[in-house]
């Protein structure tokens, strides 16, 4: 055996570990002829008697009983809770450095949770900032004055089926008064030759309508201009399949974005603070500034805002 | 008729935990609190902290004991394993408040000491008083890199196997006996002129030149 045979050997042999007796003896025949080795083993030997006082002298060493005691309150409580749990959703509150030590574990995920409520948060103020800029963009205010139109009324709506590619710009001339029902007529069409496809926004049912429903044909009643007077009962709002009360849906483009053909998009609810409505030049109570009001907001493939609707 | 909670092995004290049994659960702690709160105390020093630690550990147990594998080691080796990431957690969060700071010897022979308190200067068999022994190797430990101080705190302080310390440190056996090997050098450099009691008799001789 040489030095560095013993080196691989000298630490299992000072622990007292080393099972193959005829290493353990080459060993220490080399320790008998090498000097340095034999120092080596000594230093080790020391090292190992030293650890074992160490050890020895720490082998009562324990937790104090007052953690022992808050264990077995933590223990008792979270029974309790869980106990609680199954008849009674009401929150017991834990011994204060526990209930600490038990929160903590929770941290964490009540940190994602609110991460993900101010990405949330954000988008929709994207969403509003794009729409307000958007209507900034486009057009005045429209009138306050409501006109109800028929949609089996309107001669120029094509069929559900018709393959016919809408011009999405927005009504300029005519008179004010004109003004809203062309673009109410445009947006029919629009959203008739759109395959609108809905997704729904957490928190809310998910629907699937169809182009024909998001109009209703047949004898609906549109209010053309809808907003706050729509959203408060008046007649004309477009009954939704859900029960739901849909005011008609407002252009959000005009120009050159607008010219774009809408084959296709999505409708996104939103909520918004109802002070939205006046933003958009809709008639606003006041008193109810502080609501919110639910919107779908009609997006074209290009991911521009195209429209927007108001339901109740 | 079920036997008393000291009687019975780890796993069927956690499984009577997991079912609401308070005393199954203060049988398991009376059990593995010590070894956990000497680790903890061994590894970072403070009292305070092994106590922080050791509740922490079983407070783990408390709410996380689906954590708990009985095919990847003992109960006893996954407290441990808790343990120790909690005591490194704890040490990560303090690096930048205590420094350990190695100083070299008067003599620059090397060897390094702690707060000037590991290497005897002047009078090597009264530092070899029990006491004061006791002191110097515990401050030469906790002078050890984490990784080193693990090894040698449950290898040579809790005497566990290097298979039973790998599965709380979750690395391979021979990691550990490479460590522990390391860790004694250090420490034999650390307290050299504490732990060589025959230092007048050992020649200055590089042991990797000796071929005999």
């Amino acid at each position: 055996m040489n030095c560095q045979q013993f080196t691989t050997l000298i630490v299992e042999a000072a622990r007292g570990q080393m099972l193959d007796a005829a290493a353990r003896d080459g060993a220490m025949r080399h320790a008998e002829i090498c000097a340095a080795c034999a120092a080596r083993w000594t230093q080790e030997q020391s090292l190992t008697n030293a650890l074992r006082t160490v050890a020895l002298s720490e082998k009562d060493a324990s937790a104090p009983a007052r953690v022992e005691a808050k264990l077995l309150a933590a223990f008792q409580e979270s029974l309790s809770i869980s106990n609680a749990a199954t008849t009674n959703t009401s929150p017991v509150s834990l011994p204060a450095r526990v209930e600490t030590r038990a929160r903590a574990s929770n941290l964490r995920s009540r940190r994602l949770a609110m991460l993900a409520t101010a990405i949330a948060a954000s988008l929709v103020l994207i969403v509003l900032a794009g729409l307000y800029e958007g209507f900034i963009q486009t057009t005045p205010p429209p009138p306050a004055t409501t006109t109800n139109v028929k949609a089996s009324d309107s001669k120029e709506l094509p069929p559900a089926n018709a393959s016919v590619v809408p011009t999405p710009t927005l009504a300029t001339s005519g008179t004010p008064a004109q003004q809203p029902q062309r673009e109410t007529e445009n947006m029919k069409r629009r959203v008739e030759s759109a395959r609108v496809s809905l997704k729904p926004v957490p928190g809310t049912r998910p629907r699937m309508l169809t182009s024909r429903q998001v109009i209703d044909g047949g004898s609906a009643i549109i209010e053309a201009g809808g907003g706050e007077a729509a959203l408060n009962g008046a007649g004309g709002a477009v009954k939704s399949n859900e029960g739901e009360r849909v005011t008609e849906f407002i252009s959000l483009v005009a120009g050159a974005p607008a010219a774009t053909p809408l084959e296709g998009g999505q409708l996104v609810r939103v909520q918004l603070p109802r002070a939205a409505l006046a933003s958009l030049g809709l008639p606003l109570n006041v008193e109810r500034e502080n609501e919110s009001v639910k919107a779908d907001v009609l997006l074209g493939n290009d991911g521009l805002a195209r429209a927007i609707r108001f339901v109740r | 008729m079920r036997a008393s909670p000291e009687h019975c092995s780890d796993e069927e004290l956690l499984r009577l935990t997991k079912a609401g049994d308070a005393d199954a659960f203060a049988a398991l702690y009376r059990r593995r609190q010590a070894g956990i709160f000497r680790f903890a105390l061994q590894m970072c020093g403070s009292k305070g902290i092994a106590e922080d630690v050791t509740q922490d550990v079983f407070m783990t147990l408390m709410h996380e004991s689906q954590l708990f594998d009985p095919a990847r080691g003992t109960l006893a080796a996954y407290l441990y394993g808790v343990a120790r990431n909690q005591v490194l957690r704890r040490l990560e969060k303090e690096r930048h408040f205590v420094a350990i700071i190695d100083e070299p010897t008067e003599d620059g022979s090397g060897a390094v000491a702690m707060s000037g308190q590991l290497v005897a200067a002047h009078d090597p068999l009264a530092e070899l008083a029990r006491n004061e022994l006791i002191e110097t190797v515990r401050l030469a430990v906790l002078a050890l890199p984490a990784h080193y101080r693990e090894v040698v705190v449950l290898c040579e302080l809790h005497e566990l196997s290097y298979a039973e310390a790998a599965t709380v440190l979750g690395c391979a056996v021979g990691t550990v006996r490479s460590r522990l090997h390391r860790a004694r050098a250090l420490l034999v450099e650390k307290l050299r002129e504490v732990v060589h009691t025959d230092a007048a008799t050992a020649p200055d001789v590089d042991p990797l030149r000796c071929f005999a």
